[in-house]
């Protein structure tokens, strides 16, 4: 018996997956889902006017689906800004107004 | 407050639409159908499956059966205690075993189940109109009022304008008489729509993840083969020296490519604290995409496989195939040609077994060790020095006796190990040791003279 040389051997995985591509984009897909429903913040806002004596009174409420820091800083942005642009001009600061 | 309808269709993250659980006592059968669907489309249940689908990822930390069955098997002569009860909760192939495939269809069902109703109730809340304003609005957390200059109608208009400019739906009730001096209106608006919008995506990827995955492992096939350096591999089902299929895939046609190795090369780091630790493994040769195509140079390393029509080929191992020639008493060749042995341990100290059917008067089996780089250890054991063929040798026990070849089976390196001539009952075994040094010939009297 003799022991002539050695050759190496490679151990080799044949594999094949159909589909390979859908778990990993699929993925993708569902971190971004993900980051829009956790950054999105629902919202809703009303407006109501009427007409009191001469004036007219309006009113601005606005809730939260989902809890934020300061609710009120952000209403009193929005009052800030119907005010400020409205159509006739600033209101005058005679009375209400309370944020 | 009357605007319960349209509070609940509106993106509300609330998963169960539906009315109130049924009274425990009283439950009918219907009922109890009806409760346990509920309870199993839950988004709760739906996530707490995916807890245990990805639980069962330790569990694919124990080697398992289809990657690697080589490690398996070491695995059990290593933890002999443990290896029962791995056995019997199918640790040993996670992804196939029966609780992994309940877990799965529990969680497709589950996730299936709640996104369909999700999907309708949150079609209709894009169509249907912001919730209705309520009539104390001084009860909302966030409460402004004040006084302006214009009309009814000329604020409301003003006020829409600028939620729409916030990115607000909106939409106007206009007041009894809108526009004269008396009366009132209001304008309801309502945005991030979009947050459910993207949960349903997220919970549809999910499903998508499910879908790919048990696709490419009921269609897809994996298979273990040995290729020496010169010699090749077709992808037929005779060439694997392990095959396993996915339930629907067909084993009987795969794609027709071949592939010659012509160097498999493994690197060894020679110094440092890491001395002995792999460095390179490469394996190079061509590949042949259909009988009758030209073929292609390849280089596979770890992690870089080779693709060949949908088809991918890793390297997942080496070692050595000492080549072996034995003659029988009249100097006739019996036996030539590398013969694959595999590596036990760090140091590539490899096992093996030489068969040698044509061996008379009774067939020949040459069974023991491989040492790339020969050595002794304090108790005058062989060892291997490092995992590179620097001085090879090979430690053989010879048996003679039938080798249990008859049987048609396929010669298997893995599976022969002291099968053969021990286990065969008609005939007594004798062994003898030798040890043969690479271009030093020396006499293994069993083998030459029966």
């Amino acid at each position: 018996m003799t022991f002539d040389g050695v050759r190496e051997f490679a151990r080799l995985q044949i594999s094949s997956a159909p589909l390979a591509w859908l778990p990993l984009w699929a993925l993708v897909v569902a971190v971004s889902g993900l980051l829009l429903s956790l950054y999105v913040r629902p919202r809703r806002a009303w407006v109501r006017a009427h007409r009191v004596g001469g004036r007219t009174v309006v009113e601005v409420a606005s809730l939260d689906r989902v809890a934020r820091a300061d609710p009120r800083r952000d209403l009193a942005e929005l009052v800030t800004e119907l005010r400020g642009t409205g159509p006739r001009g600033p209101a005058p600061r005679d009375k209400g107004g309370s944020a | 407050m009357t605007d319960t309808a349209t509070t609940t269709t509106a993106g509300s993250p609330a998963p169960d639409p539906e009315g109130p659980t049924p009274r425990a006592p009283a439950l009918t059968r219907r009922e109890l159908a009806r409760w346990a669907w509920r309870q199993l489309t839950s988004m709760r249940t739906a996530l707490l499956l995916l807890a245990l689908a990805l639980g069962a990822l330790p569990g694919s930390l124990v080697p398992q059966e289809g990657v690697d069955s080589l490690a398996v098997a070491r695995f059990r002569v290593a933890h002999p205690d443990l290896a029962p009860w791995l056995d019997r909760l199918g640790a040993f192939s996670v992804y196939s075993s029966p609780w992994f495939a309940a877990i799965y269809l529990l969680l497709l069902v589950s996730l299936v189940g709640c996104l369909v109703p999700r999907t309708a109730v949150y079609a209709r809340g894009l169509r249907a109109r912001p919730p209705r304003t309520p009539v104390r609005l001084d009860r909302m957390p966030a409460y402004a009022t004040y006084d302006a200059d214009g009309g009814v109608a000329e604020v409301l208009d003003h006020a829409a304008g600028v939620l729409r400019g916030r990115r607000y739906r909106v939409d106007t009730d206009r007041a009894t008489g809108a526009g004269t001096d008396e009366g009132s209106g209001a304008v309801r608006a309502e945005k991030g729509y979009l947050r459910e919008a993207g949960n349903l995506v997220f919970h549809v990827s999910l499903v998508g993840v499910l879908v790919g995955v048990a696709v490419g492992s009921l269609w897809g096939y994996r298979g273990n083969a040995i290729v020496v350096e010169g010699s090749g591999f077709s992808n037929t089902l005779t060439q694997y020296d392990e095959f396993t299929a996915g339930a629907l895939a067909d084993g009987s046609s795969l794609p027709p490519f071949s592939l010659a190795l012509e160097t498999m090369t493994a690197d060894f780091q020679t110094g440092g604290p890491q001395v002995g630790q792999p460095e390179l493994f490469e394996a190079t040769g061509t590949v042949t995409p259909a009988p009758g195509e030209e073929p292609a140079d390849f280089d596979i390393r770890v992690n870089h496989p080779l693709s060949v029509d949908g088809t991918s080929v890793f390297l997942v191992g080496s070692g050595y195939a000492p080549v072996v020639t034995v003659r029988d008493g009249d100097g006739a060749v019996v036996s030539s040609g590398p013969v694959p042995f595999l590596p036990v341990d760090a140091s590539y100290v490899s096992e093996g077994v030489v068969k040698v059917p044509d061996a008379r008067p009774q067939q020949l089996g040459l069974e023991g060790f491989f040492l790339p780089t020969a050595g002794r250890d304090a108790d005058g054991l062989p060892v291997s020095a490092f995992p590179e063929a620097v001085d090879p040798a090979l430690s053989l026990f010879v048996w003679q006796g039938d080798l249990g070849l008859d049987g048609a089976r396929r010669s298997r390196s893995t599976a022969w190990t002291r099968t053969g001539c021990r286990s065969s009952p008609t005939t007594t075994a004798s062994r003898r040791g030798c040890c043969c040094s690479r271009g030093r010939p020396r006499g293994c009297p069993t083998a030459s003279a029966p």
